[in-house]
């Protein structure tokens, strides 16, 4: 076994020592052609003759070479070296022709890696993170010809203390926030969310904690708390824990960091990735008919959630 | 010429590790000579083939190569047999003796009937 192992590795370094190793062989056959002209002109023959003679009794040098080449290393190896060795010669040749195909491998791979990506992460894993994805389901009201009816809270809450099917029920409406101060404010994508939203999806915080039972009331305005994604938090904050519990500027309002979601987590909606998750942020402004209903509820007696686009 | 017997696959491997054992170190060319002296040139030994068998061997660490002067002042590879070499020769000998003894019975038989 050790044995054939270490024949094996001699194998694969007498492919790169060809070159060596070739013409070792080739000044050892010299010689060998040289005793045998030797001998041939002690036995009277002329110079030329001899070595004619000599070269003859040996057999095909240049056959010798290969069958040499063929033992001493790995045949295929050395056969697939050679192929690579040309093929870069003849890219080399035509580099537009190279330029085209690579462009093309290229362009190719591309597309089939962004519609994977995407269809990873719209059908295959639309809720990366959430313990039990398949009992989640998205609700959302249209009116008979299909179009997409806007959503009161009213309604929803209706729903949710109405609704048999389902065990749970949040709300989740996607929304563009301006975090920091007027001099130097940045645009984050984030969602409102009802109290419970978290819960729901049976997620654990990386760090810090969600909104707590006292906070899963779905009063308006009555928390200014803000969960945000890990991503957000490694990038803004360092990954500092000592940022939980201080405050962000979203809007024009103070929110407290109360908890950083799992580094998988992105966010209710297939597809799409969100940063910060607040209880319905920016509530001030927010008039409950401009909002459409989307909601996520889970199929059975398990629970529901709803999400909310942008209105 | 065709008199000759052709060699059996793998013997000349005996008869190369069997050549330096009782020669001490070799080129190529003084092994080859060596082998067609022994078997009194019955033997067709294509030259170059030694070559091959002697890379096989090499491989197995039944011999080593030392670069050296050859009698006519060049630069030749000199062959030597290794410990394990010695071994393989001997248990290579017992092998090649039973089944020599082994087909020349079996022939004897056939040749009786």
């Amino acid at each position: 076994m050790f044995g054939s192992l270490h024949r094996m590795a001699g194998r694969i370094r007498a492919v790169f020592q060809s070159n060596e190793l070739d013409r070792d062989l080739r000044m050892e056959l010299e010689a060998h052609i040289q005793l045998l002209a030797e001998e041939h002109i002690r036995k009277g023959a002329s110079q030329e003759e001899a070595q004619r003679l000599a070269r003859i009794e040996l057999g095909g040098v240049e056959q010798l070479r290969e069958a040499h080449r063929d033992v001493r290393a790995l045949p295929w190896l050395d056969t697939l070296l050679q192929d690579l060795r040309f093929a870069f010669r003849l890219f080399r040749k035509s580099p537009g022709f190279t330029a085209i195909a690579v462009l093309t491998l290229a362009l190719g791979i591309g597309a089939s890696t962004t519609i994977f990506s995407w269809v990873r992460s719209v059908l295959l894993n639309p809720l990366p993170g959430v313990a039990n994805p398949e009992r989640v389901a998205a609700l959302e009201t249209l009116a008979p010809n299909g179009e997409w009816l806007p959503t009161s809270y009213l309604d929803f809450r209706d729903l949710r203390d109405g609704c048999k099917l389902s065990e749970k029920m949040s709300v989740t409406k996607p929304m563009d926030l301006a975090v920091g101060n007027e001099d130097s404010f940045e645009r984050v994508w984030g969602e409102a969310v009802s109290g419970d939203f978290f819960d729901l999806l049976q997620l654990k915080p990386e760090i810090g904690r969600f909104f707590s039972r006292e906070e899963v009331d779905h009063e308006q305005n009555a928390h200014p708390l803000v969960v945000i994604g890990h991503s957000y938090w490694a990038s803004h904050l360092h990954s500092d824990p000592q940022a939980i519990g201080t405050t962000l500027r979203i809007g024009r309002f103070p929110y407290t960091i109360i908890g950083v979601a799992p580094a998988t987590f992105s966010g209710s909606m297939a597809g799409l990735s969100f940063q910060m998750w607040a209880q319905r942020p920016c509530t001030a402004n927010w008039r409950p008919q401009a909002i459409r209903r989307s909601l996520i509820g889970n199929g059975g007696p398990s629970a529901f959630s709803c999400a909310l686009p942008p209105g | 010429m065709e008199n000759k017997t052709e060699i059996l696959q793998g013997t000349l491997d005996l008869m190369v590790l069997q050549a330096l054992q009782a020669m001490g170190p070799l080129h190529g060319y003084g092994i080859a000579r060596r082998i067609e002296q022994l078997s009194e040139e019955s033997l067709k030994v294509n030259q170059g083939t030694v070559y091959l068998c002697l890379v096989r061997l090499l491989q197995k660490k039944w011999i080593k190569a030392e670069w050296g002067t050859s009698e006519n002042n060049r630069k030749a590879r000199f062959y030597s047999i290794s410990k394990a070499g010695q071994k393989q020769l001997v248990q290579e000998t017992e092998n090649w003796q039973r089944l020599s003894g082994t087909i020349g019975r079996l022939l004897q038989l056939s040749g009786t009937r």
